[in-house]
Parts: C-alpha cells; structure tokens; sequence
C-alpha cells in the first residue's frame, strides 16, 4: 500500500479519485423501523394486512468515474437523484456496499457547515477541532489561524464559547475555518451562503480563489450557471446513474431539455 | 449477508481496508483536545473548576459515612475510604455504560462530516471518565494517607495497573453502550435500569462480607464490577495485591467485551451513520 507522509509533496498523478462500479444501499431500517408500541400491535395482528417495506433503497448503482489532477467536477441532478450520497461516499463518510473507491489526496467535505461545532469551546480551540478532524496537525493549523480569524471577523468572541454568539457569526467562522483549512480534493455541497450581504460578497470571492486551488474540486449545485462557470467538465445523476459526462455546457443543456420534458 | 465495497485513500489521512482499526490512533491529537474539551465543558464557569473531580467524592464519601455511622454503626476511618473508593471506581464502570451510551451521538458532528474512526468516540468518553478517576483516586489514597496511614506501602505501586486495567474494561463496555444505544433508542432507559441494579449487587458502598453470604456469593464471584472494586481496594486499603481470581476474571471479561464490542462494530459501521 502507498504510504504518504503529511510532507511529501503532491504531484500531479498522486491526486485523484477513481470509482469502480460503485453501489451503495442506503438502509431504510433505522427510518421504517416501527416502535415498540406498534411491534406490540402487530403481535396482535393490528399490523397484519401492512405490506412489508423494503430494509433497503438503491442510491448509487453501478457508478464508474474517475477525476484527475485540476479537474472541477460538476454533479447535477433533480433532488433525490443521488448527488449529495455520491459525493459522501466519495468522502467515505457512507459506506458503499458494492465496487471500489479510490483517493489520491486529502479529502475535505463542506457538507453542513454548521455541524461539528463543540458549543462550549471557544472559536479559537472550535478552529483547532475542526483541524484535526481532517487530519492536520496542530501545528498546520496554527499557521492558518490568524488567517482565519482575521476573515472571519468576529472581534473578540473568537476566544469566547461558541454558545455565545449569534448564528450569522458561527456561519462566518465555519465558513472561515472551511475555505482556510483547505485539502487537495474539495467536495461542496452547494455554494455556500454565509453571514449578511457585505460577507457574502467577501465569502464569494473566498469561494472563487479556494476553488481556483484546490486540486480537484466535486460540486454539487442545482444552479446551473455555478457549474457552467465554475466547472471544467458536469455530470448528470439520475436515480443514482449517471446519465451524462461531458462539458458543463453540453451536460446542463440535455439536463434541462430533458428535465422540461417530464 | 453484509456486502462491502471497497474505500481506499491514500492521502495523509490514509483509511481503508486494516487500516480502519488502529486509525483512531492517527486521530490521537483530536482525541486529546476533545477529552480537553469535554473537562473544561464540565467544569467551565465553576470556581473551583476540576477539583471537584477531587473533592466531590470526598464530600459524598463524608455524608454517606455520617449516616452509615449513625444509622449502621459502621468504623469511621475504614468505612470512608471504602465508600470513596467505591464511589470513585463505580464513577468509572456505570459511566462506562450510562456515559458510553451517549459517546456516538455527540459525535455526530464530526462523524458526518469526514472519514473519523467510530471507536475514537467511546475512547474520548472513557479518556475523560479516566482523568476524573485520577483525581478522584488522589483524594481517596490522601485520605487514606491521612485517616489509616499503616494503610501506605509498597502496594500502592499497583495503581497503574489499577487504571490500565480499568480503562481497557471500559472502552469495550462504552463502545458496546454508544452503538446499542444509536441502534436501539430504548437502550439508555434500559441501560440504566441495569446498571442501578448492578450497584446494588456490587460491593461499592455496602460492606463486602454481605456479598459473601450463601445466597449472593455465587453471583459476587462471576461479577466483574466486585472484581474490580477488590482489585482497587486491596492494595490501597488492605496492603495486599489483587487477587489472581479477580484480576483473571476481569482480564477474560475484557477479552470477551473487546471481541464483542469490535465485532459489532465492524458488523454495524456500514449502517451506524444512518442512524443518527
């Protein structure tokens, strides 16, 4: 197995992601499983005439992709179509249950920007947390702090618990922390909103220079002209398919032709 | 039957495959931090911050020896550094099962948002239930020192092992504990139930000669919560090293909880984070 160290300079061929056949079940159990309660009922025969539901649903079926250096991959589809579970298996964040996953690389995943928040840590130690959770180390993360803070913009509260501020100052500190703790593959979960109009425009071009540098960026997005002028090449998921691989250009057009057909 | 995929990455943050069982150990940073945070959690805006993890059972230990005295006629100066040890060992093995059910459900935050080993979680609880037992342990060998001080001797090297023994008991227990619980909602109100039942029938706070009668001895013998509570009591408080039956009885109880807790595990990772 190919061992890296957090040193070791990335070159071009050691940043990838590769899937093989991908499949992955996503159990329903835990969502259909019913109480105690109506498991007594049914004992009884209350439940009887139910139809069984299925343990699982198929979100991802077959898939087979493979993203090299410099690449920025658009992932659209309706909702449901499996983009979001795509882009969490490709994180390993869910297990997948049939084919192979493959990365070159750090990965790092802005999925829900306000989770993973320690409440009663300050902003300061809430930077560090979030660090280490994609695997960097104390003292990179160091170097990147007063970065942080600085764009984050919160004045003092970075060293007071997250408890305390508002929810528009967490928003800008996850945000801050997100686009400065960056990884060589970035996977986006929609473009991220964050904070009040004058942040916004600041978070934007945030946005543009983290997607600039990243070495290989996964976007989800239902908005069609991020990815057009965002993306160097779209995909199109469809009941955990994907249908279409191509420019953004071609890819969005036989979307939206095909989506204003049903 | 279970089908798997295969998820390799060979970054910095390398997982996969083997590698998923000894990966928590490359989380050993945020490990730490994370115990750092769950103390200063409890103990934030408290004056006398983490010595109550010092003084708490000692105030316990006092009151309920002050009743027992009156009520059971009970020694004071043994009968107090009994209850404290017992107090402080029980804080360990319930919260093991009690804390440890809650151990996967705090940290859905970071489970959901990247590639973090699940055994990480039950060892940041049981790491954080070990720093309160240190301190907890201090107060129970200085008042020890203070109140039976014939009681100090070369026994009291075997405290380590003590907590080693102890923490490597309760990993197992906590990991059992968080994924019963993610899986089962009922299990915490069951749990605890269990556990009340189980302090009742572990020598924790009543004297240990009632857990020698006929009637009771047989289950005495088989529990390992009593086994531990002698294997922390005879070299503090009886100048003797633990018993072979105790130490043996919690060394095969741990082997079996690990081999269970891990099994599980591996079985219900593919499944866990859809339960939160």
């Amino acid at each position: 197995m190919a061992k890296f160290r957090e040193s070791d300079a990335m070159r071009p061929h050691d940043c990838s992601i590769s899937l093989q056949g991908v499949v992955l079940d996503y159990p329903l159990g835990p969502v259909a499983r019913g109480s105690i309660k109506s498991g007594l009922f049914s004992l009884f025969g209350g439940a009887r005439d139910a139809v069984r539901a299925p343990d699982t649903v198929r979100a991802l079926n077959n898939v087979s992709l493979s993203v090299g250096y410099g690449e920025r991959l658009g992932i659209i589809g309706s909702n449901g179509s499996g983009k979001s579970t795509l882009l969490r298996a490709i994180a390993g964040i869910y297990p997948i249950t049939g084919g192979s996953i493959e990365i070159h690389g750090r990965v790092q995943g802005i999925f829900d920007i306000g989770l993973g928040f320690e409440p009663e840590s300050t902003g300061r130690e809430n930077i560090l947390y979030r660090g280490l959770t994609m695997g960097m180390s104390p003292s990179q993360i160091a170097s990147r702090e007063a970065e942080i803070v600085e764009f984050a913009n919160i004045g003092t509260f970075i060293d007071l618990p997250i408890r305390t501020y508002s929810s528009g100052m967490a928003v800008r500190l996850a945000f801050a922390i997100s686009t400065y703790l960056q990884g060589d593959v970035l996977l986006l979960d929609e473009m991220l909103g964050a904070g009040d109009a004058a942040f916004q425009a600041k978070a934007s071009a945030r946005m543009r220079s983290l997607v600039e540098s990243a070495k290989i960026l996964v976007l989800v997005s239902h908005d069609m002209n991020t990815i057009k002028t965002v993306c160097t090449r779209a995909i199109w998921v469809l009941g955990g398919r994907i249908v279409a691989d191509g420019t953004p250009d071609d890819v969005v057009e036989v979307y939206l032709e095909k989506s204003a057909q049903v | 039957m279970v089908k798997v995929g295969v998820y390799k990455n060979y970054g910095p943050t390398a997982s996969g495959g083997w590698l998923d069982a000894f990966n928590w150990l490359r989380h050993r940073h945020l490990l730490f931090h994370l115990v750092g945070a769950d103390l200063r959690a409890r103990y934030r805006r408290s004056r006398l911050g983490i010595l109550w993890a010092l003084l708490w059972p000692i105030l316990f230990a006092s009151v309920f020896t002050w009743v027992a005295i009156n009520i059971f006629h009970q020694p004071f100066t043994t009968y107090i550094v009994y209850v404290l040890t017992g107090v402080v060992m029980w804080d360990m093995l319930g919260g093991a099962f009690n804390q440890g059910a809650s151990a996967l459900v705090v940290g859905e935050g970071y489970l959901r948002q990247a590639r973090i080993p699940y055994l990480l979680f039950p060892i940041r609880t049981v790491a954080s239930m070990a720093v309160n037992f240190v301190f907890g342990s201090i107060a129970a060998l200085g008042v020890t020192l203070v109140l039976t001080p014939q009681a100090f001797g070369w026994t009291w090297l075997w405290w380590p092992f003590v907590l080693l023994l102890t923490v490597l008991f309760c990993v197992p227990c906590a990991t059992f504990s968080a994924i019963a619980n993610l899986k089962f909602r009922d299990y915490q109100h069951g749990i605890s139930i269990v556990i009340l039942m189980l302090w009742y029938l572990s020598p924790a706070l009543v004297m240990r000669d009632v857990y020698e009668r006929p009637s009771i001895k047989w289950f005495t013998d088989l529990n390992p919560f009593a086994s531990l509570l002698d294997i922390f009591r005879d070299p503090l408080m009886y100048h003797h090293a633990p018993s072979l039956h105790d130490v043996g009885l919690v060394a095969a109880y741990t082997v079996v909880m690990w081999a269970v807790a891990l099994i599980w595990l591996k079985i219900e990772s593919r499944n866990l984070i859809h339960y939160f």
